[in-house]
Formats: C-alpha cells, structure tokens, sequence
C-alpha cells in the first residue's frame, strides 16, 4: 500500500507538471487551444491504457502467482526476461543492445532528476515517448479522417497484442512515436491517402478482441516469474 | 487614500474574524480541557501552547541571544532571521519576547487575511474574497497563526508579493519577496510565479516592455544569497544549515516525493498515536492539494497561482523525515485563491462546513499538547 501510495504521489506530481507546461504554453500561445486539448486528450487516453494494463498486471500476480507484493512495484509484478533485463541495467549499467541502451541513457538522466530513482525514471519516459506517440497519431488520423477516426486509430495502437510493453522500460516505447511520426508524414498528403471506412461496430469488436489478446500478453509476462 | 477610507471598516472586519474565531476557539479549549472558563486557565494555555511548543524556543532564542557559532543552539541556524529578529526588535517595545512574537504573528495573520480578500477580489467577488478568508481561518493546522511561529509573517508577505505580481509592480514584489525568503525557505519560490508573469505579460496580450524595475525580481534569489552569507560568517560554510538540518534532532533528507509519500503510510502503520495528527493528515494533504491544483488547472485559474501552488506543494514534500506538512500547508495560498472560486451549490457549502469542522478538531487536538507540530 505504501509503494502504491508513492507511486500515484510520485505520478500525480509529473502529471501535474506536464499539464502546467502545457498550460504554460498556452498563455504564452506557443500552442493553440485545439493543440491543447489534442494533446490533452491523447495523454489522457495514454495514461488510462496505461493504468489498465497495470492494473491487469497487479491482478494476475496477486491472484495467479498468489504475490503480495505491492502493485506499485513494476520491477516485481512485470517479469520475462528482456523486460527483468531492463529493469537491472537501469539500476545498474550493462551490456544491453544499442536502442535499449539509448534508452537507458535516457531514463538515467531522467532519474538523476527524481533523486537516483532510474527504474521510475525509465517508466516515466516510456509512459511519456508513449503519450507523444498517440497525440501525434491522434493528430494525424484526425487530420485525415476526423475526431472519431482520430480516437479509434489511438486505441487501435494502445490495445495492439503486446501493447504493455510500451509501457514498461526497453525499446518498445520507441515505437509509438515512430507509428505517430509516420502517420503525421502520411497526413501532410492526405489527398494521396484513401481511408477505408469501416462501421463503429466493426471498430469497436477489433479492439476489444485485440485488447483482451493484449490482457493475455500482460498476464502471461506476469505468470512468466512461475516458469 | 480614498480606498483606504472606503476599505478600513470591511479590513478590520476581516481582521477581527479571523482574531476573534481563534480567540473562541481558545476560550471553548479552555472550559472544554478544564471543565469550566478562568481568565488564569486562559492565560496558561495560551502561554503553554503557543509561546513554548515546537520551534517557538528556538525563535526566542535567537530573538534574545542570535545566532551562535557554539553551544548546542548553534543548530538554531536553520531557522530564518526575519522572523526572530522583528520579535527583538517589537521585544523592546512590549518587554516580553513572547508576546512580541504573538503580537508580530497575529497582526502578520490578520493582514494576510486582508491581502488574500483583495487579492481574490482582482477576480472574483466578496462572496468569492469571503470564502477564501474563511478557508484560510479554518484551515485545520491555522492556529499556528496566532502563536510565536513564522506562518503569520510569511503569509503576510507572501500574499503581499503574489498581490503585487498580479499588480505588475515588480519592485514591491521583489521587496516583499526578499522578506518572505528571510522568514522561510520556501518565500524564495515566490520567484517562479514572479517570473512566469513577468514572461506572460511579455509575450502575451500585454506585450509589455521590459523595464529597469523589473530587476527587482532579482532580489528574491538574493534573500538567500543573504542567509547563506549568514551561514559563512558564522561556520565558514554557506551550507552548514544542510549539515544541520540533516542531523539531530530532524534528520532531514531529500528524496523524491514517492519514498517520502511511502515513509508516511508506513510511519503511520508503526505509530498508530501519531498516525492522524501528524503522517495520515500529511498524506491527505498531499494528495488534497494536488487534486485542488488540478482543479485550478480545470477552472482556468490565474496560471502563476497553480504554479506557486505545484512548486511549493512539490518543494515541501521533498523533505524526508517530514513531520510539519500539515503546518507548511497552512502556507499554501493558491489552496485557498482555487478553492474560493467554487460556485455556489453543494460542494462549497459542504467544504466550508468540513473545514470548520477539522479545524475544531485539530485546533483542540493542538491546544490539549498532542503532537502537532
């Protein structure tokens, strides 16, 4: 309970300074107020996955593995060995491929800023390189598609099968700017680009199914620690 | 002038209520601690708890004898000068030392009250300007207002300096904020609203011109340049106040706010006496305050009020071994100017009645000598 209560403390805090720069950017109207509310409206869409998988990952390992341990503690619900990797390399530096070790660069710097806390420095940037890839992916599909579009194409992306490693240090989160850099390529020719329309009910049932495959995914890095 | 002959009766109303509800909260302690009213009962408790716990020794130790570079109240250091030394000087007038620091902190208390009742009057109406001067009177921890501690003053010029940013009159700003970093550490965060509305009022509509008064500002990053200085001239270290306050008796440290947030809920397990005067009220406060910051982000409030509000909640809770949160978060003037905007409807009314209610509570759990400190 403690480490939870740390843990939405420690996020709170970011969180709220996120949305105060972006505030800030406001006032000063080096945003405008649609960028705003897209980008408020894709880091909340984020953040929600985020917790979902979390707590889909809390669940199984305190129901299947029979665990106590605190759901704040991403090191010990989260297992598999890649991701085991990861979380020690941020702790302590190793040999690791090329993009998982810019990564740790990375969340380093980021943890020397929250007072030598590495792990949650890799998990604060890994939630962030998500959000910005969905904003920008939001933009871009709504730029082409519209709103609704738009918000399909995000949930889409965050209930992939293996979504949750994007949430988790490694070089997973890399991926959703790419998939957002390129859509906002692909929007600059929106003329070129033929969008096929496909009914709410036949959105809605590809991302419920590839959400529960995603629920799998996270389950069974979880119940990986059981062998 | 014709504004003050306009306002003095509506100031001294104001300062009269905020006086007088803590005066009643007293006198109901007294007969409530003793079984029945005495003027002597009264007397005591008013020397007992709010001239002699917590750090108003220290304070009047440096009052009467300043900072010393030996002896076990060198550690005295750590507290800021204004604060003990406008009690020496106001000592000479009134002979006691005691009721010099009530005096200072009473009237700094009651003009903080008047300042926070103009200041949200720049946006809202009396009704607004009332209720942010009654949720500040019946903050649960405010009775640290009216004794020999520093809340009093450093509301006073912290309100003053927000109030004169909001005026773009930047020298008084940097002058108040001078003062309000020489009472407390955290008066030098006054520089990032300071700041942050210098840089709007430039890029944004305004498009205001720099000017030469402007460099006033710089005087609030000074003021601790000035404590450091102090620091040197007596220990040859401008950071020995870090050596101190990390050992006996606070132990302090920094730590990101996760583990100290996380200390809380476990301190809270292992002292269950202390749990809900001194680390559960902590941890409700956190998370209270923060959720009343967001809500200004939602209510479009003034964007250097949430700025002040997240540096100062974020900067207190920074310090581990932290024992006074709910006392600091009497200091947090953007809780107040946020939350006095609430409309009118059920949520306001049921926070004016709750806080009136926890302020009862803690106010007595406070005059009886519990731990709330």
């Amino acid at each position: 309970m403690a480490d939870l209560l740390g843990f939405l403390a420690g996020g709170g805090m970011l969180v709220f300074i996120g949305a105060l720069f972006l505030r800030f950017l406001l006032e000063i109207r080096v945003v405008q107020a649609d960028t705003c509310r897209l980008i408020r409206r894709g880091t909340i869409l984020t953040l929600c996955a985020g917790v979902v998988y979390w707590l889909c990952g809390g669940l199984t390992n305190r129901v299947m593995t029979a665990s106590m341990e605190s759901i704040g503690r991403f090191d010990q619900v989260f297992h598999g060995p890649y991701i085991q990797h990861m979380f020690s390399a941020l702790q302590k530096p190793e040999a690791i491929d090329p993009v998982s070790g810019v990564f740790v660069m990375l969340a380093r710097i980021l943890g020397t800023l929250l007072f030598g806390r590495y792990q949650s420095g890799g998990l604060l940037l890994a939630w962030a390189l998500t959000a910005f890839g969905s904003c920008m992916l939001l933009a871009a599909v709504t730029k082409i598609a519209g709103k609704e579009a738009g918000e399909y194409a995000v949930f889409f992306m965050l209930c992939l099968p293996g979504a949750v490693f994007f949430f988790l240090p490694g070089w997973a989160p890399f991926l959703p700017p790419l998939i957002g850099g390129g859509s906002m390529l692909l929007a600059r020719k929106k003329e070129a680009f033929h969008c096929p329309r496909l009914s709410d009910i036949r959105l809605s049932l590809i991302i419920s199914v590839s959400a529960m495959l995603s629920a799998a995914v996270t389950a069974g890095l979880v119940m990986a620690k059981l062998g | 002038m014709e504004k003050l002959k306009k306002k003095w009766p509506l100031w001294l109303g104001v300062g009269a209520f905020v006086l007088g509800t803590h005066y009643l909260m007293i006198v109901i302690a007294q007969i409530m601690l003793s079984g029945s009213f005495s003027f002597s009962g009264l007397g005591d408790l008013i020397i007992n708890r709010l001239t002699q716990p917590g750090d108003a020794p220290r304070y009047l130790d440096i009052a009467e004898n300043g900072y010393t570079a030996t002896g076990e109240n060198a550690i005295n250091l750590v507290f800021y000068p204004l604060f003990p030394y406008l009690m020496r000087a106001v000592g000479l007038l009134t002979g006691s030392l005691p009721v010099a620091g009530m005096l200072i902190s009473q009237v700094g208390y009651a003009a903080a009250s008047i300042l926070l009742y103009e200041l949200i009057l720049l946006d809202g109406d009396q009704r607004n300007a009332w209720d942010g001067v009654m949720l500040m009177a019946f903050y649960p921890f405010s009775m640290f207002g009216m004794g020999v501690f520093s809340e009093g003053l450093f509301l006073c010029l912290t309100i003053g300096c927000l109030y004169a940013i909001r005026k773009a009159n930047y020298i008084a700003a940097g002058l108040l904020g001078f003062l309000s970093a020489l009472t407390r550490t955290q008066g030098m965060l006054l520089l990032f609203p300071a700041v942050c509305d210098w840089v709007m009022r430039k890029v944004g509509e305004e498009k205001r011109k720099a000017r030469a008064s402007d460099l006033f500002l710089a005087l609030i990053p000074l003021s601790f340049c000035c404590y450091l200085l102090i620091n040197y001239l007596l220990h040859g270290n401008c950071f020995q106040f870090l050596i101190f306050e990390a050992n006996a008796p606070w132990y302090q440290s920094t730590k990101w706010i996760s583990e100290n947030i996380a200390q809380h809920y476990q301190m809270a397990q292992s002292n269950p006496g202390l749990a809900w005067v001194i680390y559960m009220a902590q941890l409700i406060l956190y998370f209270g305050v923060l959720f009343i910051l967001f809500l200004g982000l939602r209510q479009k409030a003034n964007l250097i009020y949430v700025l002040y509000g997240g540096v100062y909640l974020g900067f207190s809770y920074l310090s581990g071994w932290m024992i006074s949160g709910g006392r600091y978060m009497f200091a947090c003037v953007p809780v107040y100017l946020i939350l006095s905007r609430l409309k009118d409807g059920i949520p306001r009314k049921a926070l004016l009645m709750g806080s009136a209610a926890l302020y009862f509570c803690y106010s007595l759990f406070y005059l009886k000598g519990f731990a709330i400190m």
